[in-house]
């Protein structure tokens, strides 16, 4: 009967994943000169972690690899061997070949054998006489004979979940790989499925080590490493940290786990017993304490690095969002009907709608930030980026991170991340020069590359920044002048800069790997303006270049201004609003008699009078009685003319387009507190209405940004 | 009002070896109509909508169904039949068009209906006020005579300006 080990396969997925994200951070932040042990130490055990578990589940190709990565890394870690830089750059390739070897395993790509090979020659030569390294799994070691017993010695026992030899197998295996580190033997072999095996290890054996291994082949609950002896019998004292499960019951559970068992003990209480968890619940089940049928004894379980979060579907956590604001809707309407209630008589419903309307409001918030995750998940790809790229170009560059803690909407984050890196790549390779041009320049030969994240008002604004060259204006306007775009001479700088985003824009003088092919700019402009975000870039020639993103705090939750025209009440989304103010008669000028401007601090900016352009009735038509919102949009301004302000407020952002169909000049739509729809207005496309409305104006009286 | 899906029993094979279908029966002025009941989702009270600007007269707006932004259209303007007022007794349709949720306001609702195919007769080109490309037949009760609406076609028609230009594409 063959084993079904693929339900472990996701396990073995998760980890190994873990393992190779901490190990590459763990490169990245390596001291050269004087690596730390602790952290060498760590990268050891990420790498002999993947080989061990790689190895039990027949992965030969990734065994293969970290087999020989663990070599190397454990020479360095012992001092036999010094850190050099090439070793770095080794390890991390070999991270990648690892990666790539991982996803063609979870079948999201074809593993390269010559990869492999490639990447186990490079490090073996890093390993001066290191002997040829040994295929992993096909070795099957003798069994030694037992060993002398001796203070200090581990016992492990655990108990595996397949038949007698598939088991045996995975045993051998697994004293193989035990065995390259450790003095290991078997001290029992399982007489019967459900019985336990025993290993004795020697003293200096990491039981952390141990146990991990173990637990891709054991049955995680069975697992139990104690002093040596202090195993010998079921049931009998165990390493506090280790224990679980007396072994009969251990067993039963086994049993009862697997029904196909032909061999089923007479039950002991086992009933009692819920089923054990999976491996894939394992670590969160530290605070799942069975309690044995047999003895009410109960241990903890050991301290498995704590896994702090889960993973739910967008959608789920979605409906959620629109079911509190549904609770919230209906908390309102209960509140307005117990408002003509008398309060005294009433005085406990009042309290009850006060107490209901606060937990309304955690709860909201609660569930909204859920969807939001710090941008140090985007920040933490950069090192790595930065790194090759640095190397890969000759580049000396420093990469420094502020504001990881800020938070991002989920949806947000995962599609920034794209535009993101190109920022990054692109500042490396156009902006930071050769560390000779730098020092000729009295610059330090170390370029530094700031990537810096803050909330302002309702949005969250990235910044990419270099000490670089800056960006070269005449070269930008010739190339611009080259491929037939519209420029001149007295173009703003800002305008000048924002040539790069055109499609098929580079300045490169020469197409390399890294950019060059003019593809990118104009796609992260592209996917930014996609996610409601925009991009400006400040440079200046010889000091640096900061490209800035604004998005949205999230695609879900608007914070609105409500404002009332006639009956009707709109949201403006805040992150345009400059200011409002109300307009005296002597501020209106009218343009060709039709076309209204208002003067604004001497600012002349075309008027939307949102009544005329929706066809509003009974709203306030003189434009001194009403308030002017004076609103910026893809660099252009313009005033709305509305009634009044009406309140601020964090709408959920509701598709119009669903079920009815897109409207010039509104861009969705939302539930407000008593239960109605109002709608948001596209702020970019009244705007864009304001300048069509408006005759050719002197460039001088528009808004010149 | 709930009208529930599945709670009488349709659809099957009816006697004369014709299929049985269900209709929800509704008044504008002096016509009846009959719309599948499989397209109901549920009947409710009118409640006034969010205008949108420069829409067709005959959309009222958008409500709020219970977190989903529902487009109402009154059937009654649109066919320019019966008093369009708003009363207590006002009822709307809500709709299920393939994926689309949309309201419609009519007279009055009578009652669900079945009708065996064949009874279902071809309308002559002149029957009713509405166009009959959305109109699958006629049939009659006794002394009633009712127009079976094809309602996907007319809500999803040019005229009805429910959808965007480019869902008519596909």
């Amino acid at each position: 009967m063959p084993i079904d080990m693929t339900q472990f396969y996701q396990v073995f997925f998760e980890e190994t994943q873990e393992h190779l994200d901490s190990m590459e951070s763990l490169l990245l932040n390596l001291d050269i000169s004087h690596p730390d042990a602790e952290q060498l130490n760590a990268i050891f055990r990420a790498a002999h972690s993947i080989k061990g578990s790689a190895g039990t589940f027949g992965f030969t190709d990734l065994a293969e690899v970290t087999h020989v990565l663990e070599t190397l890394l454990d020479r360095i870690r012992k001092g036999d061997l010094p850190l050099r830089p090439a070793m770095i750059d080794a390890f991390l390739a070999a991270r990648d070949v690892l990666q790539g070897l991982l996803a063609a395993r979870r079948g999201e790509g074809v593993a390269d054998p010559l990869q492999v090979a490639a990447m186990c020659k490079r490090l073996s030569e890093l390993t001066v006489c290191e002997p040829p390294p040994v295929p992993v799994v096909a070795v099957k070691v003798e069994m030694p004979a037992a060993p002398k017993e001796s203070a200090g010695e581990l016992d492990v026992s655990f108990v595996l979940d397949m038949d007698a030899g598939a088991a045996a197998i995975a045993v051998d295996n697994l004293v193989a790989e035990l065995g390259r580190r450790w003095t290991v033997a078997v001290s029992e072999r399982a007489s019967s499925v459900t019985s336990p095996w025993r290993l004795r290890i020697a003293a200096e054996a990491d039981p952390d080590i141990v146990r991990s291994m173990l637990e891709f082949i054991a049955r995680s609950d069975s697992i139990r490493i104690g002093p040596a002896g202090s195993l010998a019998f079921a049931g009998g004292d165990v390493d506090g940290a280790y224990g679980l499960f007396s072994n009969e019951v251990v067993a039963e559970v086994a049993a009862v786990a697997d029904s196909s068992r032909i061999e089923l003990p007479p039950p002991k209480g086992a009933a009692a017993v819920p089923p054990a968890p999976t491996l894939a619940v394992g670590k969160d089940a530290v605070e799942l304490k069975p309690i044995s049928g047999a003895d009410g004894r109960s241990t903890p379980r050991p301290a498995v690095a704590p896994e702090s979060s889960i993973r739910v579907d967008v959608v789920k956590v979605d409906q959620l969002v629109n079911l509190i604001g549904e609770l919230v809707i209906t908390h309102s309407m209960l509140a307005q009907s117990a408002a003509t209630l008398d309060p005294v008589k009433f005085e406990r419903l009042h309290n009850g709608l006060a107490q209901l309307e606060r937990n309304t409001r955690d709860i909201q918030e609660s569930v909204l930030s859920i969807r939001m995750l710090p941008m140090s998940v985007v920040f933490s790809r950069f090192p790595r980026v930065v790194h090759d790229l640095a190397q890969k170009l000759g580049k000396q560059v420093e990469l420094k991170t502020i504001g990881e803690d800020t938070e991002l909407d989920k949806g947000l984050i995962e599609r920034i991340s794209d535009p993101m890196t190109h920022l990054v790549r692109n500042s490396l390779d156009h902006g930071i020069e050769m560390p000779e041009q730098r020092i000729a320049i009295g610059k330090t030969p170390s370029g530094t590359i700031t990537l810096k994240a803050y909330h302002q008002g309702g949005s969250v604004v990235i910044e990419v920044g270099d000490d670089g060259a800056g960006l070269n204006r005449p070269k930008i306007l010739a190339k611009a002048r080259e491929k037939g775009l519209a420029v001149h001479d007295e173009m703003s700088d800002g305008e000048v800069w924002l040539l790069i985003f055109e499609p098929g824009f580079s300045t490169a003088d020469k197409v390399t790997e890294v950019s060059g092919r003019g593809v990118g700019m104009d796609v992260v402009k592209r996917n930014i303006m996609a996610l409601e975000g925009r991009v400006e870039i400040e440079s200046t020639a010889g000091i640096g270049t900061r490209m800035t993103v604004r998005l949205p705090l999230t695609l879900a939750i608007l914070d609105g201004m409500s404002v009332a025209v006639g009956r009707e009440t709109y949201i403006i989304p805040l992150g345009y609003v400059i200011e409002s103010l109300q307009a005296e008669r002597a501020m209106i000028k009218s343009v060709s008699g039709v076309a209204r401007l208002i003067n604004v601090r001497g600012e002349y900016l075309p008027v939307v009078a949102l009544y005329e352009i929706f066809g509003i009735p009974d709203a306030v038509t003189q434009f001194d009685e009403g308030i002017m919102v004076v609103l910026e949009a893809d660099g252009t301004k313009a005033a709305l003319f509305i009634d009044a302000l009406v309140g601020h407020q964090q709408v959920v952002i509701k598709s119009l387009e669903s079920n009815y169909r897109k409207v010039n000049g509104i861009s969705g739509a939302t539930i407000m507190g008593d239960g109605h729809v109002a709608l948001i207005l596209d702020v970019a496309a009244l705007v864009q209405m304001a300048r069509m409305a408006l005759p050719e104006v002197d460039s001088s009286g528009g808004p010149d940004e | 009002m709930m009208v529930q899906h599945g709670a009488v029993k349709g659809h099957d094979a009816g006697e004369g070896g014709g299929q049985t279908l269900e209709f929800l029966t509704f008044t504008l002025g002096p016509e009846e109509y009959a719309i599948d009941i499989l397209k109901v989702q549920e009947i409710r009270g009118y409640e006034a909508p969010t205008t949108i600007a420069n829409a067709p007269d005959f959309l009222k707006g958008v409500i709020n169904l219970r977190g989903i932004i529902v487009p109402i259209v009154d059937l009654r303007i649109k066919f320019n039949i019966g008093k369009a007022e708003y009363t207590p007794f006002t009822v709307v349709i809500i709709l299920n068009i393939g994926l689309r949720v949309v309201g419609v306001v009519v007279d009055s609702v009578s009652d669900v209906t079945m009708l065996r195919q064949e009874q279902i007769r071809p309308a002559p080109e002149f029957a009713a006020t509405v166009n009959t490309r959305y109109i699958n037949g006629l049939a009659t009760i006794g002394e009633r005579m009712l127009i079976v609406m094809d309602i996907d076609q007319l809500m999803l028609s040019h005229e009805m300006a429910l959808v965007d230009a480019a869902h008519h594409a596909q």
